[in-house]
């Protein structure tokens, strides 16, 4: 064991005896305390009707009224002009909000209301371009429609027409045939198509 | 030169019947012709002529042949037979049957146009209202009114819408 184990274990052993003599220290003044006299406590009334005399009671009164008035009034007086600053200085607290911020918030708000508005306009013009041509389109697809049925109708009751007309035409010229009057039809179709009998007949 | 060169068919002889008709008649002619030549003979008599139709005496006096001549009549027959082998025939349907006069036209027309020889034959069918519809081999014709109004129906609208304008 060096010197320097032995200095620290002669000082822990130091300081444990000075701890003991702390304590019991402490422990010696704790019980003087406790065993000291409480101090006595004395109840004095006094009955300020029978010190003072009926008239200073009533100056007293007088007074301490006169007191409370000024008081009051200057209390008023003060919190008058308190309030009149406070005013004041809202007004123009206000004021300047209003002059600045306000006004720059409602420039603000307008260039953005109108940004809007005239996106809103932008956009309704789109759709109202866009509904125009829908319109457009589909008028033009329904002419269209009506257009075609209209002339598949008329074609419908041409062709009806026609066969009714062709067939009374058939059935006139079937009861009524003159030779000699179609005789000049029948050469000129002979001589129309002399080549292709021709050549048809003699293969 | 053929041997049916010489011969000309009379206008009225126009169909392959009529043809084969005046053939069997002409050979019957020249077998008359042939006894009654015979006869004469044995009798020392002037030998007659037979009987023939119109149609006949008429193809022998357009192909130049005499009636009397035997030799002329069988080189006929001949040629009439040989005709009626090759004679193109064309055959028309009319919606009524032509008078003669119209035959001979059209007779005379294919004649001249298509063929010396060619042969007709007429037929009627009602339906078809004028015109005519020709067969020749394997093509039809067909210029009947019916074919016209039914070919060309679209232009009775269009008449009728040009005259309601």
């Amino acid at each position: 064991m060096d010197s320097l184990q032995l200095i620290l274990v002669f000082g822990l052993l130091a300081m444990v005896v000075i701890n003991a003599f702390s304590l019991f220290w402490a422990m010696k003044l704790n019980h003087q305390l406790h065993e000291r006299p409480s101090p006595k406590v004395y109840e004095v009334k006094v009955d300020a009707g029978k010190v003072l005399a009926d008239v200073d009671m009533s100056e007293i009164e007088r007074l301490t009224k006169q007191q409370l008035s000024k008081v009051a009034s200057e209390a008023g007086a003060r919190f008058k002009e308190s309030l009149d600053n406070a005013v004041d200085g809202l007004s123009v607290r206000v004021s300047d909000l209003a002059n600045n911020s306000l006004l720059g918030e409602f420039e603000k708000y307008q260039v953005s209301l109108q940004a809007l508005r005239d996106q809103s306009i932008q956009e309704f013009s789109k759709l109202q371009k866009e509904l125009d041509d829908r319109r457009t389109q589909l008028t033009e697809h329904l002419d269209k429609i009506i257009q075609a049925e209209g002339e598949k109708r008329l074609g419908s009751l041409d062709e009806r027409m026609n066969d009714v007309i062709s067939s009374y035409l058939i059935e006139s010229l079937g009861n009524q045939v003159d030779l000699g009057a179609q005789s000049a039809y029948i050469f000129d179709m002979l001589h129309e198509h002399k080549d292709e009998i021709k050549r048809d007949i003699l293969s | 030169m053929t041997a049916e060169a010489t011969v000309h068919l009379p206008l009225d002889l126009y169909s392959p019947e009529q043809l084969s008709a005046v053939i069997i008649e002409l050979r019957g002619y020249i077998s008359a012709l042939r006894d009654t030549a015979v006869r004469a003979k044995a009798a020392h008599a002037t030998a007659g002529t037979p009987h023939a139709s119109a149609l006949l005496l008429g193809t022998m006096h357009e192909s130049a042949t005499k009636a009397t001549d035997q030799a002329d009549t069988e080189k006929l027959l001949k040629q009439l037979e040989a005709i009626r082998d090759k004679a193109p025939t064309a055959h028309l349907l009319m919606a009524a049957l032509p008078n003669r006069e119209l035959k001979r036209k059209m007779t005379d027309w294919f004649r001249t146009e298509i063929h010396p020889f060619a042969l007709l034959t007429f037929a009627v069918r009602a339906d078809i209202g004028g015109g005519f519809i020709m067969q020749t081999g394997s093509h039809v014709y067909n210029y009947s009114f019916r074919e016209q109004i039914l070919s060309h129906k679209s232009r009775i609208s269009e008449i009728y819408n040009s005259v309601r304008q």
